[in-house]
Parts: C-alpha cells; structure tokens; sequence
C-alpha cells in the first residue's frame, strides 16, 4: 500500500483476482468515485495449463466469494473473466497507477501479462509482481532478473515483491544491488 | 535488480499517509496480511480481519 501511495494511484489494475482480497486491498486504499480497480481472473480452468500450486488455487478462487464483495465499494470493482492471455489493453492504456502483476505463473503468461502491464501503468505508477524468490516458481525469479537488465526494478527484501516505477527510481541511498 | 528494506519505501511516504497496509506473501498460511507502521511495528491479519 506504500507503493499505492508513492504512486499516487487514483486506480489500480490486478492480474489474478484469486480470493479478491489483494483487490479489497487496493479497493480500501483508493480514493475515488469509480472504476478504482480492474481486476481480472479466469472464468473456468478449461484449457489452462498451471505452474505450481495455482491450478488448485484457480479451482479454490472460483468456487469461493470474493473478498471484495464484502466491500461497500464493491461497485466500484471491475471483474473481468478471461484468460489473461487474450486480453486486449485498447482503451486501458496508461489508465492504471498500479498494475499489480499475480496470475497465471507460468512463463508464457507472465510474459504476457508484464508486456501487458508496462501499456497499462500510467507514467508515474507503478507494476508491483508478487513471487519473485518464490521457489515454486523459479522461472518467475528469473524473468525478474533478466528484466532487470532493462528496467530498474526493486525488490521488497523479506517479500515476494519486486516493482517498477517507469520513468523514475528512488534515490540512489535507497537499497543496494542485490545479486541475482 | 535492487534491494530494499520495507521500512526504506514507508520512509518515502509522507506522515500523514504513514499508517501503511503490507501484504506479504503466504499461500494457505498465517498471517495474509501484515500492517507496518512507519515505525516499524506491524500487525498481522488474516485476509478477512482488521479491514
């Protein structure tokens, strides 16, 4: 939520609804009137490969009600049902001060939704990406690192969070490089 | 890749904006949620407490 406000997001972007509480999260923290956040998740696991543990948590987020919905805010929540891997940003571009990037881990779609992630963050947002060092995904830590060959990311020690902020970086005595 | 303590990024947020909600990771553990202060304290929640 610091990155939310750092950011100074009016509206967020989520890949991976899962329970809705990360959505919650951000929809409690925004302040607005409409569409804070756009979250997107899958509509049924036909057709899906997973990495991991997600195939179960897929199956658990759509059997269970999300958290959001609990919310008095929860019309201002945008679901959106799809495979991310079909998601069209047209009309979303630079919409978002956060896009926090947790869906599908396997490669082709963290591929996928960190490309679509950098069209959708607004230029003084940021993109959040949650499991970086997770071991149940390496591929996830290495695509970090190699993107952090191109842009400056930061990664949140003892988290899973590591994040961008385009066009800018925190001063440079804040953090150390850390060795990949 | 850069490393940095969690309590560096509350640092950049203005006081009046210091009480900071912190999501860590956990899948299927305790706690879903870690609230810290700019401080440093923190306070840890399960997803459907403490909103």
């Amino acid at each position: 939520m610091a990155l939310l406000k750092i950011s100074r997001a009016q509206r967020a972007f989520e890949f991976g609804t899962y329970t809705g509480a990360t959505t919650r999260l951000l929809l409690e923290n925004l302040h607005g009137t409409q569409n804070l956040v756009t979250t997107l998740d899958l509509p049924s696991l036909d057709g899906i490969e997973f990495e991991g543990g997600d195939l179960r948590l897929a199956a658990e987020s759509l059997d269970g009600e999300r958290e959001y919905r609990r919310s008095a805010k929860q019309k201002q929540v945008k679901q959106l049902l799809m495979d991310s891997m079909t998601f069209e940003v047209s009309g979303y571009e630079e919409s978002f001060g956060l896009v926090f990037v947790d869906g599908n881990h396997k490669l082709e779609y963290l591929r996928c939704d960190s490309d679509n992630a950098f069209e959708l963050v607004a230029n003084d947002g940021c993109i959040a990406w949650h499991d970086y060092g997770n071991p149940e995904f390496p591929e996830l830590t290495d695509f970090l690192n190699d993107l952090s060959s191109r842009h400056v990311l930061y990664h949140v020690e003892e988290t899973m969070l590591c994040f961008y902020l385009p066009g800018r970086s925190l001063p440079e005595s804040i953090g150390r490089k850390a060795k990949n | 890749m850069i490393a940095i303590r969690p309590n560096q990024i509350f640092a950049l947020v203005k006081p009046s904006e210091d009480a900071c909600w912190f999501q860590i990771p956990t899948r299927g553990g305790s706690p879903d949620i870690r609230v810290i202060d700019s401080g440093g304290a923190s306070q840890d929640f399960k997803s459907t407490e403490g909103f």
